[in-house]
């Protein structure tokens, strides 16, 4: 079955994608009538109130999703390429802890300006980066451990800075700053789109134009080089652009966990590691994960939103448990 | 290396979120804040006499129930339970997120608003999406009778507002009076067990403190809802012990019986008020400000004729 199905993989894929799509459009909060959907989407439709839910909550909602889910997951798949560390994530640069920090300086310091949110929690993500980057060039990047490392303790020290500022805050704002950081689709606008959309596309048409070098770094640094690729610069590189790439999605939708490093090792089951098939395979499979995580997260509970931050970290950290398991039965 | 980073994180953000929910208890809490975007003004809302609110805060709903109004709310958010019918109107979200979709759908003629307790993400999106959005904001007691009266115009009964307002401010400079210059009594308001939190001078509860002529040993605390530790309590040794619950929301209390030692525990000066009425921003308010009143001053009266025990 799966040999019959292998040509068609990638066209099933894109079809899947697109019916989740149509699916997800259709489904929320209140229900609308499939009958109406082109017509309200593409066209005038007499329900103004079913119009104004579809065009200005519901589509920048599951564009957002896509390119949010994409970047994620495309940030990962380079990540683990990258540092051949199969737990790499988008997340190890400390990025949603400077996110975090960035989002409470805002909340405290400015809460007349909404674009202050997003500003901030993208200069706190790229604080983080920044000092993560910074030891790990003290340490002569020897070793990408370090960079994990220094990632763990920024984290941890931003973290703190956070917490201080919010115990000594106003009360709501500490609930203000968690939900946030719990991630949400919910601050959905075409400004979030125009912003993501390139740094996506960026990162992407570079992984593809340096694929041979991503596929040699697999093997050994040693390897590479002798196959004549410049790793620290191929490396930092990338580092920089993932980093930027997740501070934008982070900035707009707050703490996503797990996408990241889950949907890649999903592809790579289903489709192989090689470079340009683990990115196109994990940008589509990112993108249907998150608008499926999203639909959920809007109806599976009757009177409100759950964030989504839980549903992809309790799916994930399942899904990692199952990987797990079958690792100790044989070797992969 | 991701493990480490997320279950601390969660650690933390559990902790947080106890805390969090322990001060959304303080249901009327509020801090002066800039209003976002430009709110409505009642006066601009008031000639177009809407039919169909969105209130999306329970002491805004109790209010419009109290002015005979409730019949006009089409949706609220969770934690509107107050009075029994508020329970059966649908939800649209809580304070951690609003249903846009359902909101938009119910095309309501004006979505009223707390500005700290409603998401400010979700107030500017329902301005974005052409919604009538009115602001309320609550930081002393006197503002219940200001927005009484705007509630009163809204629907449509200004003057069963004006005779409950007016009520509310009596009623509030008679316990003023009766209590405010009293002497002192030197109060632990025990907000919540674990982490042990009380509050400040900037907290909703302080003012009742202030009414009833209670001295807080935390007023000057620099967080409005501090945590703080066992032996500061000990050490400060106050008079009396606070301990507010909810009936609705059952919680664990510090057990003073193990420190005997203190002049609260020693002299059996512990009392539980009701933080439905306390915390939250309504006409009862009062009712549980009267209660505190009359708890505190009957201790005051017990040390008063215990001389050798009023002083430290």
């Amino acid at each position: 079955m799966m040999k019959l199905l292998r040509p068609f993989r990638w066209l099933l894929l894109i079809i899947l994608l697109l019916l989740s799509c149509l699916w997800c459009l259709n489904t929320g909060a209140v229900a609308l009538d499939w009958q109406l959907l082109w017509p309200c989407l593409f066209d005038q439709c007499d329900a103004s109130a079913q119009q104004q839910i579809l065009l200005e909550l519901r589509l920048p909602r599951l564009l957002l999703g896509l390119v949010a889910g994409a970047g994620l997951a495309l940030s990962g798949a380079l990540l683990q390429n990258l540092s051949r560390n199969m737990l790499a994530d988008p997340y190890l640069f400390g990025i949603i802890s400077g996110a975090g920090l960035g989002a409470t300086l805002a909340t405290l310091l400015l809460p007349q300006y909404a674009v202050a949110l997003p500003l901030a929690a993208f200069f706190g993500a790229l604080l983080a980066m920044v000092l993560v980057l910074g030891f790990a060039a003290l340490g002569g990047w020897q070793r990408l451990d370090t960079v994990i490392l220094a990632g763990v303790a920024v984290s941890f020290l931003l973290s703190a800075v956070t917490s201080l500022l919010l115990y000594q805050s106003e009360a709501f704002a500490a609930n203000r700053v968690i939900f946030w950081l719990m991630g949400s689709l919910a601050r959905a606008d075409y400004q979030a789109l125009a912003v993501i959309t390139p740094c996506l596309l960026v990162c992407f048409a570079l992984g593809c134009l340096y694929r041979r070098q991503l596929d040699a770094l697999q093997w050994s640094d040693q390897t590479a080089q002798s196959l004549g690729v410049a790793v620290l610069p191929i490396r930092l590189l990338f580092l920089l652009l993932t980093a930027a790439l997740t501070a934008c999605i982070v900035a707009y939708c707050g703490g996503i966990g797990f996408v990241g490093l889950m949907i890649p090792h999903l592809v790579r089951l289903l489709f192989g590691g090689q470079t340009l098939v683990l990115l196109c395979g994990s940008m589509l499979c990112g993108s249907m994960f998150l608008i499926w995580v999203d639909a959920g997260a809007r109806t599976l509970l009757p009177e409100q939103e759950l964030p989504l931050g839980v549903i992809t970290a309790g799916l994930g950290s399942l899904f990692f448990l199952l990987l797990l398991s079958r690792k100790g039965q044989r070797p992969l | 290396m991701k493990d480490t980073i997320t279950a601390n994180d969660a650690r933390r953000s559990g902790k947080t979120i106890t805390m969090a929910i322990a001060i959304l208890l303080v249901a009327g809490l509020l801090t002066a804040e800039p209003l976002a975007a430009e709110p409505v003004t009642p006066a601009a809302a008031e000639t177009a006499a809407p039919k169909r609110l969105v209130v999306l805060a329970p002491n805004l709903v109790e209010l419009i129930f109290s002015l005979g109004g409730g019949a006009q709310i089409i949706a609220t958010t969770d934690h509107a339970d107050y009075p029994a019918a508020a329970r059966s109107i649908p939800r649209v979200g809580n304070y951690a997120a609003i249903q846009l979709e359902k909101v938009v759908a119910l095309q309501p003629d004006l979505v009223l608003v707390w500005d700290t307790g409603t998401p400010a993400a979700d107030i500017k999106k329902m301005q974005q999406l052409g919604l009538k959005v009115l602001h309320f904001q609550t930081s002393k007691l006197e503002d219940i009778a200001n927005q009484l009266q705007q509630l009163g115009d809204l629907v449509q009964q200004p003057a069963k507002a004006q005779q409950l307002s007016a009520a509310f401010l009596q009623q509030l400079n008679v316990l003023k009076s009766q209590y405010q210059t009293q002497a002192p009594v030197r109060v632990f308001y025990e907000l919540w067990d674990n982490p042990l939190s009380t509050i400040s001078r900037d907290a909703w509860p302080q003012q009742h403190l202030n009414v009833c002529g209670a001295t807080n040993i935390f007023e000057k605390a620099s967080a409005a809802y501090p945590q703080v530790g066992l032996e500061q309590v000990i050490a400060a040794n106050p008079a009396l012990i606070i301990q507010p619950i909810s009936e609705n929301e059952p919680r664990t209390l510090v057990s003073w019986q193990r420190w005997p030692e203190l002049q609260a525990t020693k002299y059996k000066q512990i009392i539980q008020p009701d933080s439905d009425l306390l915390h939250r921003a309504t006409l009862r308010t009062l009712d549980g400000v009267a209660t505190l009143c009359r708890e505190i001053a009957k201790s005051r009266q017990f040390y008063a004729q215990v001389p050798a025990a009023s002083g430290r």
